[in-house]
């Protein structure tokens, strides 16, 4: 594993280099601008590519090898020391880089070296004529690494690194609009919101994690006890706060769609379709794999309301919103929801509850199946919608919805890959993300042996599986209205605008054709995943069953005990055959065209098509206000949704007051401690001096 | 395969094929019953099959703009609506029948469909309509939802008290009349007008619709019939499974329950339609709330009833 990660990183970081070298190179060579941008983008973009391969072949073998047994120990685990770096103070954090490979982490792997390599192909289309395009690609690659060692990291200090390590380089990336020419106020906060955000996550989770990590004793790792009681609460709420600050969930759910539209489309794909996926990733490595101790129940209760919580409050800003980019990204945080309800599905079934594994372990391992298989969907439809939204960009120069307009016909390579993708992500049959979404539901209705626990367990799983479920529901029948929205106005009606014909190259026809074929091909036969899923799933589950889910090629299965639920494949196949062979009959395709009237006169596109907002509005009248006066701020208080009433952004508002106090207070207090007094300043260098002696009379100096 | 197996098959092929084939004639017989408690003649129960006759021999229009989706549309409705009578709980117990959050499923990709051909040829009134039918859908569907997790939880609760509860119990009768209100607004019943009107504006179910002429509102015609149809055989179907149970008899009994259901359902929503004129879409709002606090109550009982039990 070290001769890998060392080509891996290899790579990336040359890649990185000959990106952000490529303009200064071409100059020394007296290459013309434009060749040597060419040049640099695609070499440096052809090692992540490369990097991504090798991973992602390298994880798929392990996987395979886990799920056959081939690889030896059962549960499987690799872990090797990449990196040595000897602690300074004896029985201070564990500072060498440990890897650790299990099912999970490799079904991680595969799934962001896959898509940033799929992604990286695209890219090298979609960056063609971009005067930013070596600098894109530079940061790309740097951000591609960092999300694989976040990924494959042991939980320990670097894991914090490579969080911080990825927040860097995408907050690199999110200055794109302001340096590319647009809004430099909206470029600016964008970043500071990002790094804000991502940083309370980091001290949170930091915090939270202090007790268990890997503390150097002559020179090994040794992982201390985990915490019980009031101090093991503390630290899962802070960790859980931490993350779900990272992955966007209510309340933290504003910084999405604020930092999400500056970035180049390309790797907005990327951080909407793998990077929100970290956290979940480690919520799921820290809760399940007891490293904070065997959790509670009612956990996983709180993450099912959060999620229930978040998944209806992002749709319906997706809904309100005016452009592609922040849709999407609401949508984002909403399918992290869903993957989050999974999760918290299987602690509240006590996945994590410790040695005695409780009746309801079936419906757990379903729950953390479902939780991984909406994750690998997610990110294949997400990436697919962001990379069409990507191209349509391209050809069109805008994402604003309004703008948009009859896609369909007039660029048929992307309109029909993101219509796909609209049909993906609103869970619907026969495509992908149905079959998770049915299994996550279905995991839910299954666990009803938790009624028969203590009864605090009964009554916090009563709530919040109530909630879960009627929200999700909701959620998903608004994601489909909202997707409807956005398809209808960008898709169909006239365009609005001048649409290039040469705008899109090959390979990004190339990559949305195959994502989407992916998305159609994994509705049809879900079961081509669940090997590695349940590979994954199994050894982090208490008491797991592996009988809880049978999947071949003409039906899933569900057979928790009390509880049996199957999707055949054959209706999931009818309901592509049918319709052609329907149409087909009908002489669908001999239909005569006629110009269409309404209402008497001729129909005139431009003056009557009804626009997707109008469409929606049933559903978001109620949660809309007649314009008020917006507090100032630095996020936008409100959507504007006509020109007379706005949805209010109740997040942002908050934010907005919270940035209000703690500005005002610092002032006063900077104002005080940082007064430009001389001695002031002596007297704070003695008082750290101080305190570093005291440290180092404390923990004497490790010996080599 | 067996032969139970074959004869399970049979059954569920028989009842599928009554299910498309006598569909226009629920809806048909719906409409003559309306206008005989009107005091009409009003058209006989067949005339769907001879309106269908009409309309299939002829080619509709498409509308200069549009693309494939315009065309593809009812043929994807039909299929759907097609689909949906896998999902109907057999009449002879042992035959399987189709998920039901499959066929939740598949009621949205018809609407899905429906709703981007009027995308797609423009019309205003079709997405307007469209955009009301989602907006009774997204309240719909919570219901149905938890109606299906209520019945997951009494049969894993049942099952884990050693079986024997008898499927009569009075919170499912409430869930299965919360269903029902819940389709009758999915399947467009809820009156926002009188419903024989044909007015653009409150039009709700036939507004999506309004582009298509010939085969395509053939087809469209057929599979809102389906609709009608399972969303009433479900209801009847649970209803006369409930009943059929504590009897504890042969298909001639189930068969006969059911069709004493179903006769009562079509004459309850005629009257009910005529009672009812004129339902504001929004106060369907508080209709279909109550739906879904029914069925929460409903499961909360369950829960209780079933911890209580155990001590």
């Amino acid at each position: 594993m070290t001769d890998l990660f060392r080509l891996v990183a290899g790579l990336l970081v040359a890649g990185a280099v000959i990106g952000y070298s490529a303009p200064a190179l071409g100059r020394l060579a007296h290459l013309p601008t434009e060749r040597a941008r060419t040049w640099g983008t695609a070499l440096s973009l052809l090692p992540a590519v490369a990097a991504s391969a090798v991973v992602a072949a390298s994880s798929a073998r392990y996987l395979t090898d886990c799920a056959t047994g081939a690889a030896g120990a059962t549960p499987c685990r690799t872990t090797a020391t990449v990196l040595d770096l000897p602690a300074p103070i004896s029985q201070g954090p564990y500072l060498s880089l440990v890897l650790r490979v299990d099912a999970l982490a490799a079904l991680f792997l595969c799934l962001v070296a896959v898509f940033s390599g799929a992604i990286a192909v695209y890219s090298l289309g979609w960056l063609r004529g971009d005067p930013l395009a070596t600098w894109v690609a530079g940061s790309f690659d740097l951000f591609v690494a960092a999300t694989l060692l976040a990924v494959a990291a042991d939980i320990g200090l670097w894991v914090i690194i490579s969080l911080e390590l990825i927040t860097l380089f995408s907050a690199d990336l999110v200055r794109y609009r302001g340096r590319s020419g647009g809004s430099l106020i909206d470029s600016t906060t964008a970043v500071r919101t990002y790094l804000t955000v991502s940083h309370v996550g980091v001290v949170c989770l930091l915090v939270g994690l202090i007790p268990v990590l890997p503390r150097s004793i002559d020179g090994l790792p040794v992982v201390p006890a985990a915490p019980s009681g009031v101090a093991q609460s503390v630290s899962i709420g802070l960790v859980l706060t931490g993350l779900a600050a990272r992955s966007g969930l209510v309340p933290f759910h504003f910084w999405v769609p604020v930092v999400h539209p500056q970035l180049p489309t390309n790797t907005h794909a990327m951080m909407s379709a793998i990077m929100l996926k970290v956290p979940v990733y480690l919520m799921i490595r820290l809760l399940l794999g007891h490293r904070l101790g065997p959790v509670p129940r009612w956990w996983g209760a709180v993450l099912l309301l959060a999620s229930a919580i978040t998944a209806l409050v992002t749709v319906a800003y997706a809904m309100v919103s005016k452009d592609l980019k922040t849709a999407l990204a609401y949508h984002s945080v909403e399918n992290v929801a869903i993957i989050v309800a999974g999760l918290g599905a299987a602690v509240l079934f006590g996945a994590a509850a410790g040695p005695t594994p409780p009746h309801s372990s079936g419906a757990a391992t379903l729950a953390l199946i479902a939780c991984l298989y909406h994750v690998v969907n997610h990110a294949l439809f997400k990436s697919l919608l962001f990379l069409g939204t990507g191209s349509i960009e391209r050809i069109t120069g805008t994402v604003h919805l309004q703008a948009l307009g009859g896609l369909l016909r007039a660029a048929p390579w992307t309109g029909v890959p993101f219509l796909l993708g609209a049909l993906a992500i609103s869970g619907l049959p026969p495509l992908n993300a149905f079959i998770s979404e049915w299994l996550t539901l279905q995991s839910l209705f299954g666990g009803g042996a938790v009624y028969a626990d203590r009864h605090a367990v009964a009554i916090a799983a009563l709530v919040a599986l109530t909630a879960a479920v009627l929200a999700l529901a909701m959620a998903m029948a608004l994601t489909a209205t909202a997707i409807l929205k956005l398809a209808g106005d960008s898709l169909l009606g006239p365009s609005h605008t001048a649409v290039r014909r040469s705008g899109q190259s090959w390979p990004e026809r190339a990559v949305l054709a195959l994502l989407a074929l992916a998305c159609v091909a994994l509705g049809l036969q879900p079961w081509l995943l669940v090997p590695w899923l349940t590979t994954a799933a199994l050894p982090l589950v208490d008491g797991a069953q592996a009988g809880v889910l049978h999947a071949d090629p003409f039906r899933v299965l569900v057979g928790i005990d009390g509880y049996t639920a199957a999707v055949s494949t054959l209706p999931l196949l009818l309901l592509w055959l049918l319709p052609v062979l329907i149409a087909g009959v009908a002489g669908a395709h001999r239909w005569p065209r006629r110009p269409a009237w309404v209402g008497g006169t001729g129909y005139d596109a431009e003056q009557m098509q009804y626009t997707g907002s109008a469409f929606s509005a049933q559903i978001w009248e109620p949660i809309a206000r007649a314009v008020d006066h917006e507090p100032p701020g630095l996020l936008p208080g409100a959507v504007r949704v006509t020109s007379r009433r706005v949805v209010v952004e109740q997040g942002n508002r908050i934010v907005n007051r919270l940035l209000r106090l703690v500005l005002r207070s610092s002032e006063a207090f900077g104002a005080r401690v940082h007064s430009g007094d001389v001695r002031r300043y002596l007297l704070y260098i003695g008082l750290a001096l101080s305190v570093g002696l005291l440290i180092a009379i404390l923990y004497p100096v490790a010996t080599p | 395969m067996n032969g139970l197996a074959l004869t399970d098959l049979a059954w569920a092929t028989a009842q599928w094929c009554l299910y498309v084939t006598l569909a226009p004639l629920v809806s048909g017989s719906l409409a003559w019953l309306e206008a005989r408690l009107q005091g009409r003649r009003g058209p006989a129960p067949t005339q769907p099959y001879r309106d269908l006759r009409k309309l299939l021999r002829t080619r509709p229009a498409v509308p200069v703009q549009a693309t494939a989706i315009f065309r593809l549309a009812p043929a994807v409705v039909f299929t759907c609506a097609l689909l949906l009578g896998a999902a109907l709980p057999p009449l002879h117990p042992g035959a399987g029948a189709m998920d039901l959050l499959l066929a939740l499923g598949v009621i949205g990709l018809a609407r899905f469909a429906l709703t981007l051909a009027a995308f797609d040829a423009g019309s205003p009134v079709a997405v307007m309509s469209s955009g009301r039918q989602w907006f009774l859908h997204v309240l719909v569907e919570p219901t149905l939802v938890i109606a299906i997790y209520f019945s997951a939880t009494r049969s894993i609760l049942v099952a884990r008290a050693g079986g024997g509860e008898s499927a009569r119990s009075p919170l499912t009768a409430l869930v299965i009349g919360a269903v029902g209100l819940a389709l009758l607004a999915e399947t467009g019943r809820l009156p926002f007008d009188t419903h024989g009107s044909r007015l653009e504006l409150t039009m709700i179910e036939e507004g999506p619709g309004l582009d298509y002429g010939g085969r395509g509102l053939a087809l469209l015609r057929w599979a809102e019939a389906m609709r009608l149809t399972f969303a009433l055989s479900l209801v009847a179907l649970l209803t006369a499974g409930g009943l059929g149970a504590g009897a504890g008899a042969g298909p001639a009994i189930s068969i006969g329950a059911f069709l004493l259901t179903m006769a009562a359902l079509l004459l309850g929503l005629a009257g009910f339609e005529l009672r009812q004129v004129r339902v504001r879409p929004r106060s369907a709002l508080t209709l279909l709330t109550s739906a879904a606090g029914i069925v929460v109550f409903s499961l909360v009982a369950l829960v209780v009833a079933s911890a209580s039990g155990r001590r």
